[in-house]
């Protein structure tokens, strides 16, 4: 007896229908076949356009360039840091000057200072005139200052002696 | 109600492959196709998306690097030279004693003021500005003898020549004026170079500064005369 007998026999319809999926699974399988050639074929395209490697190598002619010309890189470095830190001295000493020149200013010239002393937080000094008026223009001025609130914050009137001539001593805090 | 089995035996078997016999090459290929696709073509079509980013950042890197080598191609190292040159004669990186005493003795002569003498405090980090900002600096007490119009042109000399200094405090009196200064120093930092990090010009502030510091030294260099004030 034949071992290959078909024991479950097909109805017209059924081996109508066998017949077309097994179309469709052919069809499939040579479409992927082809899909994934093609694709292939791309990809390989695609790699062979995308010139890494000699990319890297203009990279690195470059960088070698750039390299030659590192002390300049150095300089430009060690210039830049120095004037930044220039710019900081400048930026935060106190302008003695000015100050000294805001009390010059503001003195009139009968009156004479005799004794200053300029710390980062006050100005004091002593001034001396034969004119009562000039030394009373001199705290008006500086009173007046303390008001446009220019330079002083507050104005100290330490002592004013009358003698031979007028003293005052006056301490004035900085803003 | 009647148990309905499967018994796969061997005979179940061959028919069934012989019924689905021509189905086997095709499904077998699909397979082979889907992993191909998968494990092959999909990881592949990543990494050419990777290359182009890598390609992109290479290209990048070569156009960053070529404008650095066309810009240092334009710098002339006696320029550079002269630029550190200035900036480290406003702020040495020593202890620059004959600056210091050559930019004190011009400030007297400018202002026409007397030096009495003045006292070195090697190494003291004196003002709280410097304390906090870590610069190195000397300070030096100083006396000089002249009317209160002298002082101030000397504080103002003093303030535009180099080194670069600071005044602490200021006590005119009768005889004379005393003045704490400090002298800024600093020394050159360690330079970590990055050959490929964008190497930037000076910009307009530091040039700004340059032009400053050159223009101090002329009108230090304008107003000074030979002859010693001490």
């Amino acid at each position: 007896m034949s071992n290959e007998i078909n024991l479950l026999p097909f109805k017209r319809k059924n081996l109508h229908r066998f017949k077309k999926a097994l179309q469709i699974v052919r069809i499939i399988s040579v479409f992927l076949l082809l899909l994934l050639m093609v694709s292939s074929l791309i990809i390989f395209y695609i790699k062979s356009q995308l010139s890494i490697d000699s990319l890297k190598k203009e990279e690195e002619n470059v960088l070698s360039n750039v390299s030659r010309m590192r002390s300049k890189k150095a300089k430009l470095a060690l210039i830049s840091d120095r004037l930044h830190s220039i710019a900081g001295i400048i930026d935060r000493r106190p302008d003695y000057e000015y100050r000294l020149g805001v009390i010059l200013e503001k003195t009139p010239s009968d009156v004479s200072i005799t004794e200053l002393n300029i710390s980062n937080s006050a100005i004091s000094f002593n001034a001396q005139s034969d004119s009562l008026y000039s030394i009373g223009i001199l705290m008006d001025n500086l009173v007046s200052m303390v008001a446009e609130k220019s330079l002083f914050s507050k104005i100290t009137l330490q002592y004013l002696s009358i003698g031979d001539s007028y003293n005052i001593s006056i301490t004035a805090n900085l803003l | 109600m009647k148990n309905k089995k499967i018994n796969f035996d061997q005979s179940t078997i061959r028919i069934l492959y012989y019924k689905y016999k021509e189905f086997i090459i095709p499904m077998f290929i699909i397979l082979v196709c889907v992993t191909l696709f998968l494990k092959v073509t999909i990881p592949q079509i990543e990494d050419i998306s990777h290359i182009k980013d890598e390609e992109k950042t290479i290209k990048d890197s070569i156009n960053i690097l070529k404008k650095d080598l066309i810009f240092l191609g334009t710098l002339n190292s006696e320029n550079l030279d002269s630029e550190l040159d200035i900036a480290s004669t406003a702020l040495p990186p020593g202890k620059d004693f004959i600056g210091i005493i050559s930019s004190i003795s011009k400030s007297a002569i400018n202002s026409g003021v007397k030096l009495d003498d003045f006292r070195f405090s090697v190494g003291e980090l004196s003002t709280a500005s410097a304390k906090v900002n870590t610069q190195p600096s000397l300070q030096i007490n100083l006396a000089i003898k002249g009317n209160i119009n002298g002082v101030k042109d000397f504080v103002e000399e003093l303030a535009k020549s180099f080194p670069l200094s600071e005044i602490t405090s200021l006590k005119i009196g009768d005889s004379s004026t005393t003045l704490v200064t400090v002298f800024y120093y600093k020394p050159f930092p360690p330079i970590e170079l990055n050959d490929r990090a964008p190497q930037r010009a000076l910009n307009k502030k530091e040039l700004d500064m340059i032009n400053k510091i050159l223009s101090w030294q002329n009108e230090e260099e304008s107003t000074a005369s030979p002859s010693s004030n001490f």
